[in-house]
């Protein structure tokens, strides 16, 4: 087979044994890595209503079929197993340098099994693997945690993948880093891991991918022309320039700037968190991926330090900014750097804090409850101290590490209107008011609200942009506002959610391919087959990522998840209260007219939302409605 | 008139900054000062004049005017 190692490495930490399992290219066809894989090996391995933090819970961590190919932006790894935070199928992406290294040290995906007695890290090199102990690594911050594991390893260029001490805590958003810049934060994967005691995974491999490829001769000409394309097309160029926190400015003139536990979508204070402010206040420099031209990465100095673990990406902004009420960029990059040093995703910590400033000054909770920290929106201190509580599960941290569903449980009274989430996972920086598919794809994806499900409307507005002549080829006909849902609008969300699960199954990061960025979907197709040697459609193409979403909607249906779960926080369609878009919600009517049309397109029952036995024998998932049956019959 | 642009519409100017002063002897339409430019009007997703958003098809700059554009911007 080209294009793949066909080896998987399998630990089991309760009895340490590591085995080297071949994949078949018939197998890997289907599931050609990434979210697929990761979602065929919990489908199959995790039994029914596994506990999240027990020794049978599965964690797969799987590169995707180019990642590590010399093609910019094909990058990313999987993380996933039951979610801690959801209690459904889980999953976290993220970039850097530790997928294509895991790929050169010969393996595609690591599956983690059982429990060790004690804190221990994998050492994984050219093939080889081991498990050391890593008593001495426990209880301490990233960046210490990769300079000792390099130390002791005696090789600066190993690449550290590890989770932090909010890991450890079983904090239940805790993710995973590497490189210290790089984060799967999603989900809870990290307090999986920590549940594990496994501390880090440290690899290093000399392979290069192009040894791998059916035809490397084409996969380097590709590699080339993108990596001039990323000069000559706007979208990476401002990604290049500017990076993420460009869509400040921008989200806040929209009125769809998250603000204040999303009661407002304009944020007062803007100006001080806008990328001018931060290209002025903390820019140090600009950082790459691997074999990326892009360079989005930020690093920053935090009142003139530079920090080790870069600088806040918009979400981070919006999150411990706009959200909280905070307006002071060096704090927000201080929040980043703690959270990024414990290894809390910064998403779900943020909104949770911002969360709990509204019970604050609702006098849902007090000054008792809080240990005294006063916890109102725009308290700067009060952020930074809440990270810190969180982290380490210290007092009212304690709660907040639970989540803000969890903390609404125990808060009681309207403090479940207050918490911002789906399936238990806080949203992340865009507020569906003003993108209704956003709001969509915040309610059907499995993992919970994420701004990864689905390219956004804005995208796909206007029928002269670049974005939208590109969607073309993914067979978008017509520009659709924003702030519309209709049977078009589920189509084209239908086929937009297939495009970017195949991206999260090759390995590619959204900020690659077109509608979003700069690689046209033909060229997806043209690494495809040029690693491969497959001569993939752009059909087959998109029933590959097909298959991996109705993989983890039919792990969420076997733990008891239905169309109540596919839903939006009541906040949304409520009334911004200012803005642009001051006084506009979202309807309850047309989200659930709009959800029963996706779900037939989805080939879904629209009561159950559990896919049809015959959409899954389309798939080649017969064996999935299989497991189905066989767990329907034993409840 | 002072123009800045947002996002990724500073890329189709030669200059490639985000600050314009664009001198105005009379009122104009901002499409046709944008085509003047190079913008490309397909480009722009959101316009803000003196902080209010407005439809850019519609709207008659003059010198003293603030505009603030923003072409569509997706998550990350």
């Amino acid at each position: 087979m080209y294009g793949s190692n066909e080896k998987l490495l399998r630990v089991n930490l309760t009895t340490g044994s590591l085995n080297v399992e071949t994949i078949s290219e018939e197998f890997y066809r289907l599931y050609p890595g990434g979210k697929a894989l990761a979602g065929y090996i919990l489908l199959n391995e995790i039994p029914p209503h596994t506990e999240p933090f027990s020794p049978e819970n599965v964690l797969v961590i799987a590169n995707g079929l180019l990642t590590g190919a010399p093609v910019s932006t094909a990058t990313r790894y999987i993380v996933s197993a039951r979610s801690p935070l959801t209690n459904g199928y889980g999953e976290s992406e993220a970039a850097g340098f530790w997928g294509p290294e895991l790929k050169m040290a010969g393996f595609e995906a690591i599956v983690v099994t059982g429990r060790s007695e004690q804190p221990v890290y994998l050492w994984i090199h050219d093939g080889q693997a081991e498990i050391r102990q890593a008593t001495h690594l426990w209880g301490h911050e990233c960046a210490e945690v990769q300079t000792t594991i390099r130390t002791e390893l005696g090789d600066e260029k190993i690449r550290v993948l590890q989770i932090g001490i909010a890991g450890e805590n079983l904090v239940r958003y805790a993710g995973l880093t590497n490189d210290l810049r790089h984060f799967n934060g999603r989900n809870g994967m990290g307090a999986v891991m920590g549940s594990k005691n496994l501390r880090a995974i440290a690899v290093r491999g000399k392979q290069r991918y192009q040894t791998l490829a059916h035809d490397s001769g084409s996969l380097l000409a590709l590699g080339s022309k993108l990596a001039k394309g990323v000069r000559e097309n706007p979208q990476s160029w401002d990604l290049q320039v500017k990076g993420t926190p460009s869509l400040v400015e921008p989200l806040n003139a929209a009125g769809i700037l998250p603000t204040r536990n999303f009661r407002q979508g304009a944020f007062e204070g803007m100006d001080d968190i806008k990328w001018e402010a931060y290209e002025k206040q903390i820019l140090t420099a600009r950082r790459s991926c691997y074999a990326c031209a892009i360079r989005c990465k930020r690093e920053v100095a935090i009142n003139g330090k530079p920090s080790p673990y870069g600088g806040p990406e918009y979400e981070t902004i919006g999150s411990m900014g706009s959200d909280c009420g905070i307006n002071d960029l060096q704090a927000i990059a201080k929040a980043n750097e703690l959270c990024n040093a414990y290894m809390l995703d910064t998403i779900s910590t943020g909104a949770t804090i911002a969360f709990a400033m509204e019970c604050f000054e609702h006098g849902l909770i007090g000054l008792d409850d809080t240990d005294g920290i006063d916890l109102r929106f725009g308290n700067t201190e009060a952020m930074l101290v809440m990270i810190e509580r969180i982290a380490r599960r210290q007092g009212f941290g304690n709660l907040l590490a639970e989540g803000s569903k969890r903390a609404a449980d125990q808060i009681g009274g309207d403090a479940h209107f207050f918490a911002i989430q789906v399936k238990g996972q806080e949203l992340a920086m865009h507020d569906p008011r003003g993108k209704y598919n956003v709001g969509i794809g915040y309610a059907v994806s499995e993992i919970g609200a994420d701004h990864l499900v689905v390219t956004h409307d804005s995208t796909l507005a206007k029928s002269e942009s670049i974005m939208f002549k590109n969607a073309q080829a993914l067979g978008i006909r017509n520009a659709l506002p924003p702030r519309l849902l209709n049977d078009e609008k589920m189509e084209q969300f239908y086929i937009l959610e297939k495009w970017n699960s195949l991206e999260k199954v090759v390995g590619y990061c959204f900020f690659g391919p077109a509608p979003r960025s700069f690689i046209h979907p033909d060229d997806v197709l043209v690494s495809i087959n040029a690693a491969t040697g497959w001569n993939l459609t752009m059909e087959e193409a998109l029933q590959i990522g097909e298959r991996a979403i109705n993989m983890a909607r039919v792990f969420n249906a076997r733990e008891g998840f239905s169309r109540k779960d596919d839903c939006l926080p009541e906040r949304l369609f409520q009334p911004l209260e200012n803005g642009a878009l001051a006084g506009q919600s979202m309807q309850h009517a047309d989200f659930e007219q709009a959800l029963t049309r996706l779900y037939y397109l989805k080939g879904w029952d629209p009561e159950t939302t559990v896919p049809s036995r015959k959409r899954l024998e389309q798939l080649s998932l017969g064996w999935a409605a299989d497991l189905l049956e066989q767990s329907e019959a034993s409840n | 008139m002072n123009l800045q642009l947002g996002g990724h519409l500073p890329f189709y100017v030669s200059t490639r900054q985000g600050k314009l002063e664009v001198p105005l002897k009379e009122p104009a339409r901002l499409s046709e000062v944008l085509s003047q430019l190079g913008i490309p009007v397909s480009e722009v997703y959101l316009t803000v004049v003196n902080g209010e958003l407005v439809t850019l098809d519609e709207t008659t700059v003059s010198d003293s005017d603030d505009v603030r554009l923003f072409p569509p911007m997706d998550g990350g």
